[in-house]
Parts: C-alpha cells; structure tokens; sequence
C-alpha cells in the first residue's frame, strides 16, 4: 500500500499547468502552427481573429509550461514549437497504467489469500 | 493511449472479491488508506500519505456488478473516472478496470486528431507526428 502512495508521489513535472495550456483550442491551434515551423508573432496573429494582446496573452500561457520558447533575431521574437513537455501528459496515462496493473495483481493475491 | 484498460482473473466467487472492493479496511490493503462508504453519491478520499489525497465521488454501485467512482487529485486537475466490472466465471471472477477521462479535449477538437472517441493520446500523437514531419520538410 505504501508502493502506489509512492507512485503517485512522482507526477510528472508540472502537469497541471500543461493540462491548463492545452484545454483551449487556441493555444493549442498555436502549437499546430508552430509544429509546422517557427514564426515570428506577426504571422502569428495573421491566423487568428483575436486581438494582438489576446494572442500574447495565450503565448504566455505556453511560454509558462515551456511548450514554446522564442529567440530575438533583430527587431523580431521568433516562436518555436518545444515538444518536450508534452511528454508530461501522456506521462500521467502511463503512470496509471502501471499504478493499476499493481494494485490488481495486490487485489487478485489479497483475494486469493482470503480463504 | 486514450484511457486504461485493465483485466484480471481471480480466483473466487464474485462475492468476495465485491467485498475487497467494497470494505475500507480490505481496499486499504490493495489500494490505499481510504474512508469509503458503500453508497452512490457520497464522498471518499485515497490517502496518498505525504502526497496529499485522490478525491472521488461514488457515482454508481451495483452491488458485485459494478463500481464507477470519480477520480481526481489537486495535481492531477482533470476528473477522471474509475470503473470496476465484476463478470462471473464458473466460479471465478473477472475484473475489468477502466481508468477515463484523460480525453478532456472539446469533441469538435477531436476531429483534427481523428476518430471522435479518441483523446489527449491520439491528439498528442497526431501533434507529435506533425511535428516530426515539420522537422523534415
């Protein structure tokens, strides 16, 4: 009982924010563009119909969790896709996948113990 | 990887392994220390010791059929759901262990990633491959 206390001790690194960044749909239709390459904020914005400040305001979001890092390059701040962290995510599945194939197998022993 | 899915056989009659599910004293062996209440709607928590607690709600129980529990945990944020099916088997039991909701994605999101009922993991994928093929254009 000790062993999944400790399992759920080590959530991978700041998943919540993660899951917060990716339940809108446009942070997440900023990702799929940068997926498709870097860009400055300009075009950016060009794919959506929201405010420039709007736009930023979502970047910060992906900014915070890492999801995108950008550069200066002269006068302008490219923005680039960071995969990585989205590793987390699919992390916690994986994490509960392990984290019931024991405590089944404790359940089936327990059970099979109790005569 | 859109929800768990987990099978087991076990060795007794359905009865008994309801009561594992079911007793508090018996979850705490297999799972962890909790304050379960065999009733639908009400509370419990799974003590994760100095990591804090999973909250649930006990959505429905069907008594040595089947458990359906919520699941979250402040860390974890999304609610996810547990659901526990007991089949009988000529005197054996199978349990079937179903861990949902990691697709906590909009249904009209869903579509880009492919078919409705797949979630966070395919949508995930799909942004993965598209970013491998972006590294390769």
């Amino acid at each position: 009982m000790a062993d999944p206390a400790r399992r759920l001790a080590k959530p991978p690194d700041a998943s919540d924010l993660l899951f917060k960044a990716l339940a809108d749909p446009s942070r997440r239709k900023i990702l799929r563009l940068l997926a498709r390459e870097e860009m400055p904020l300009r075009r950016i914005e060009a794919s959506f119909r929201m405010s420039r400040p709007a736009v930023i305001k979502h970047i910060r979001v992906l900014k915070a969790c890492r999801l995108v890092r950008v550069r200066r390059e002269g006068r302008r701040t490219i923005h680039r896709l960071n995969a990585r962290p989205l590793r987390a995510v699919e992390d916690w599945v994986s994490h509960f996948d392990r984290f019931w194939d024991e405590g089944l197998r404790r359940l089936k022993r327990q059970v099979e113990a109790d005569a | 990887m859109t929800r768990i899915r987990k099978e087991i056989v076990i060795q007794a009659p359905v009865s008994k392994v309801w009561r594992h599910l079911t007793d508090p004293a018996r979850i705490a062996a297999w799972l962890m220390p909790n304050n379960f209440v065999a009733r639908a709607g009400r509370a419990f928590r799974l003590d994760c010791g100095t990591e804090g607690e999973i909250s649930c709600v006990l959505q429905e129980i069907v008594p040595e059929e089947r458990l359906v529990y919520s699941w979250t945990s402040p860390r974890l944020r999304i609610e996810t759901t547990v659901t526990i099916t007991l089949t009988p088997m000529k005197g054996r039991t199978r349990v079937t262990l179903v861990h949902s909701g990691w697709d906590a994605l909009p249904p009209r999101e869903r579509g880009i990633a492919g078919p409705f009922r797949k979630g966070w993991g395919l949508h995930l994928r799909t942004l993965k491959d598209q970013i491998d093929r972006g590294a390769r254009d």
